[in-house]
């Protein structure tokens, strides 16, 4: 016993010598001319600029994934046609996370070890895009995401964290009050795949669905990695939900849309995200997906049609394929890397030797400095906290096969003060049917200007997008 | 005999008369199946299986049970430690795990009841939800306890976990799916469509061979004797390819003639040719694999010690999975369905007065055809003689080969039926809707293994009753317990781990595991 105890002394006292010489493995700056450390990039002349991209191109969200992936290769073309940054060209260097916070940590590892990569557009899962920002801010490279939503991934405080998709807190908002106002809804079920972006988005869900009056009748989390969810469909059914809203991933959402229907689910409208807003999901559920609806952001609040056109026409014409029939963060993913390339652009010098310096904490501040950039997907400016979307929140609908956007009143947008009518009375709404949406509709946003002091104190506190 | 108070002397008494060190299995089972019948009353009573609203004495009848489990317990506290000094004093040196493990478990069911009596009260449910979980289980428990049977098969025979059986099942799935898309006609994407030109040609085939003289030729080539002499011989040999011929041309008009006249009929018949080629050519993909597997990874290793098989599962499974990985990295769904059974893909079951659930039509075929399957396996091992040379095997395996059993080739045949059974499950996961990928195995085989531990592993009634059993606590499991969704493979595994620890051998115990079938 006595020697186990000593032993145990021995292995403490050595783990805390050890710990310190953690800490010491960190490379100390100093700067040397001439060559990338922890503080500058140093691209030799005749070289390319790195940036990364991390994206999921097998696991989760494949399809999607590579649209990302095509949207920031076809950024970088444009600008190396364009004679690239200050006579350097620029080269992407692609990686697979797997929409996996384990995977996206190795490959933030590896973009931290390689001192020429200057940002990284990325990480696309707001699950693998938390843990990587952890190691981006240690090794000072500003990233910026296209398409993590979560709220919890600019909540950090990190200052290379940035994104160009709008947050969930506006995503879920807008979601709740389209189900109880359009669809009329008072009793929704929520399933989540509990990861930081599924669940979170559920989170927003509820919380708004529950200030507005209605009632979750369930929050359940599913497993990802099984595909049978029909026993926690068949617990819903006997408190008859009108929608059920999922936060997650295309694959799940599909497999859940097509279990509704043999559980006795049949009659549930199926909501989701801007995760399940893919033409995979459609080609997946088939003819299940019919009358879902999904929110993503209202590309029709895109500022420039035309340069959306061209784009999408680049794309075909490069990659072979319409950019819609992969995924929905292309345009989104080409504004996140010009935001990078045109910040590296600012602050990059040629020095004596012909070499192009970029200083890492100038381009952490010259991204976050970003201020009316004409993207694809709006005008964009990033805030204090790294938040760089533009446009609001949308609704879509499987009609034939294909998604199809729906009209959002103005006053259900995030920001806005949405509160129901209170004259009217609780036992009315609950059997409110869909048909008697346009009416409550008409009323709410009549009102929703007189009770601003309501909504308002809740809203107002968070960010507006843009 | 040492000097005892009046209250060691009372213990001990009772210890004696109750006799708990040899009765403390039938303890824990009496315990156990309490417990049991304490949950499952209490889901009847809240429910309103015996009527809305429960009346007073169901209540009553349902604390009385709390409480009389709990005297129960008591009394077995009573006898062990009567028991345990006892054997103190007589210093008698037989292991007490087994008796202490017996009385644990029972307090292991006693709190596990009444946790489940107060969720269950706390937040009710309606019967018909409860029966949609059964049905969920009974589906789902049917696919698990194929694919554990493998895992029981080839551990009665060779005493080896077959970690790569997930990956047998996942390459089989895909072996269906090629099946599925090579049936499924390009433009319409139907299934019909496609199976009928695989009926023109299985039909007539099939009965076709029915029409030869199966006996015969079966006496023929398994004895090497020609069942009829002389000159008739050549009659026989000559009549094959007509009588042949015959069979077919019979089995082409019947189809075509139920094509004219009964196209529902006929309908039928080429739904089930399609879906028994789908599965056919799924069961003969895994039965490959799992040959392969047998030859390369586990044959040269039949005499190493019992762990470097084992390794070399691990490594055979994830080596068949990144193989899979590379050859196909797309998930690929079952994408076509038989209009029989999708349109519409449930039908309702009436519950009498609790209302009613919708059942699905590929789940009853899925549970049918497993239960078949079941049925043919247990015919195979308890009536043939390859049964009985398999039970032979795993009896002794150098005996067996004395009485002239060729060892190799029950080996491989045993690897081959755990296999085709596991390849139906892969098909009919697909059926179900499920994704086929590479990593599409794994879950599904760590489950059928928990549940072959559960039902005694090595014991094939075991095994079918694990799937099932296990099917079911998945689907009841987390709402007995008031607990989320995701908890629901935390109890599977934490039930892996209790029957461990209280019933090593598992449910069926250990008298059946000891036969090894």
């Amino acid at each position: 016993m006595l020697n186990k105890l000593r032993y145990l002394v021995v292995v403490v006292v050595l783990l805390a010598i050890a710990a310190p010489s953690y800490a010491s493995v960190v490379p100390t700056t100093q700067a040397v001319p001439g060559q990338s450390d922890a503080t500058q990039i140093v691209v030799p002349a005749g070289e390319s600029i790195k940036v990364g991209l991390a994206t999921d191109l097998s696991n989760v969200i494949p399809e999607p994934g590579a649209d990302i992936r095509n949207g920031g290769l076809l950024a970088v073309k444009e600008v190396n046609d364009n004679g690239g940054i200050q006579g350097f060209t620029v080269e992407l260097d692609v990686q697979d996370d797997r929409c996996d916070g384990a995977d996206a940590t190795n490959v933030a590892n590896l973009f931290a070890a390689d001192p020429q990569i200057a940002a990284v557009v990325g990480h696309v899962c707001s699950g693998a895009s938390i843990p990587a920002s952890a190691i981006y801010n240690d090794a000072r490279i500003p990233m910026v995401s296209p398409s993590s939503t979560a709220a919890a991934f600019t909540a950090s405080g990190f200052d290379v964290v940035n994104r160009v998709a709008f947050t969930d807190s506006a995503q879920g908002v807008v979601d709740a009050r389209f189900i109880y106002d359009q669809l009329g809804a008072r009793n929704i079920a929520l399933l989540h795949d509990n990861t930081d972006y599924g669940k979170g988005l559920a989170d927003e869900v509820k919380a708004e669905f529950e200030r507005l009056g209605g009632t979750v009748t369930a929050f359940e989390a599913i497993d990802p990695e099984d595909q049978n969810y029909r026993s926690v469909l068949t617990d819903l059914v006997e408190d008859a939900p009108e929608v059920i809203f999922f936060g997650g991933y295309q694959t799940q959402a599909a497999l859940l849309v097509t279990q509704m229907q043999e559980v006795g689910l049949e009659d549930a409208v199926f909501f989701s995200d801007d995760g399940t807003y893919t033409q995979a999901y459609i080609d997946q559920a088939g003819e299940n997906a019919e009358a879902s609806y999904a929110s993503f952001v209202d590309s029709s609040s895109f500022a420039n049609a035309d340069a959306n056109d061209a784009f999408d026409a680049a794309y075909e014409a490069e990659f072979g394929v319409l950019p819609d029939d992969l995924g929905p963060f292309h345009a989104h993913t080409y504004d996140a890397a010009m935001i990078i390339l045109q910040a590296i652009d600012k602050v990059a010098t040629v020095d004596g030797d012909g070499n192009l310096v970029i200083v890492r904490e100038e381009l952490i501040q010259a991204i976050r400095d970003t201020e009316g950039y004409e993207g694809l997907t709006g005008v964009l400016s990033c805030d204090d906290h790294g938040e760089c979307g533009a446009g609001i929140i949308g609704v879509n609908v499987v009609e034939g096969g294909e998604w199809l956007a729906v009209e959002v009143p103005e006053g259900l947008q995030f920001g806005e003060p949405y509160m129901m009518d209170d004259m009217m009375g609780e036992d009315e709404m609950t059997d409110d049917s869909m048909s008697d949406d346009e009416m409550s509709d008409d009323e709410m946003s009549d009102d929703s200007m007189s009770e601003d002091d309501m909504g308002t104190e809740e809203t107002a506190t968070e960010e507006s997008e843009g | 005999m040492a000097r005892m108070s009046s209250r060691q002397r009372q213990i001990t008494q009772i210890a004696q008369v109750l006799q708990f060190d040899k009765h403390s299995g039938r303890f824990f089972a009496i315990g156990a199946i309490l417990a049991v019948f304490r949950m499952l009353w209490v889901i009847g009573q809240t429910s309103g299986l015996f009527g809305q609203p429960a009346d007073q004495w169901m209540w009553d009848f349902e604390k009385g049970l709390g409480t009389f489990i709990l005297i129960y317990a008591l009394l077995g506290f009573v006898a062990l430690m009567g028991t345990l000094y006892l054997k103190r004093i007589a210093e008698d040196n037989e292991p007490i795990t087994p008796i202490v493990s017996d009385f644990l478990g029972v307090v292991f069911f006693l709190l596990l009841a009444e946790r489940v009596s107060q969720s269950v009260i706390a937040d009710p449910r309606e019967f018909a939800t409860w029966a949609g979980f059964l049905r969920e289980g009974i589906i789902q428990g049917g696919v698990y306890a194929l694919i554990a049977l493998g895992y029981t098969l080839v551990y009665g025979i060779l005493f080896m976990i077959n970690f790569a059986h997930g990956e047998v099942m996942m390459l089989g799935a895909y072996g269906g799916w090629f099946a599925l898309i090579f049936i499924t006609d390009g433009e319409t994407r139907s299934f019909e469509a496609g199976s009928v030109l695989v009926a023109a040609w299985a039909v007539p085939l099939f009965i076709g061979a029915l029409f030869l003289p199966i006996d015969d030729l079966i006496t023929r080539f398994t004895t090497k004797q020609s069942p009829v002499a002389g000159p008739r011989q050549v009659f026989m040999w000559l009549g094959l390819p007509v009588r042949f011929l015959l069979g077919a041309l019979v089995g082409y008009g019947v189809l075509v003639g139920l094509g004219q006249g009964a196209p529902h009929i006929h309908l039928i018949v080429i739904t089930v040719v399609g879906l028994l080629v789908v599965t056919g050519v799924g069961m003969l993909t895994s039965s490959f694999v799992a040959v392969l597997l047998e030859r390369i990874a586990y044959r040269p290793l039949r005499k190493a010690p019992r762990l470097t098989p084992l390794i070399s599962a691990i490594g055979a499974s994830i080596f068949l999975q990144q193989v899979a990985l590379l050859a196909f990295p797309e998930e690929q769904p079952y994408a076509t369905k038989p209009i029989l059974l999708s349109e519409p893909a449930t039908f309702p079951l009436s519950l009498g007065s609790l209302g009613e659930i919708p059942i699905s039509k590929v789940g009853v075929v899925i549970t049918l055809a497993s239960l078949g399957l079941m049925a043919l396996l247990y015919f195979i091992v308890i009536r043939t003689k390859f049964g009985k040379a398999m039970r032979a095997v795993a009896e002794d395996k150098d005996t067996a080969a004395l009485m002239g059993i060729d060892v190799d080739r029950v080996i491989v045949l045993t690897f081959v039926i755990g296999a085709a059974l596991a390849g139906a499950a892969g098909v009919m996961l697909g059926f179900r809707g499920e994704s086929i990928k590479a990593k599409f195995g794994f879950k599904p085989g760590l489950k059928a293994f928990t549940a072959a531990v559960l039902g005694g592993i090595g014991n094939i009634p075991g095994a079918m009753l694990g799937g099932f059993f296990l099917g079911i606590v998945e689907a009841l499991g987390p709402r007995m317990l008031g607990l989320g969704n995701e908890w629901t493979d935390s109890i599977s595994f934490a039930l892996l781990v209790a029957v461990i620890i209280f019933r090593p051998t598992g449910i069926l115990g250990e008298a059946a595991a000891e036969k090894k079938v």
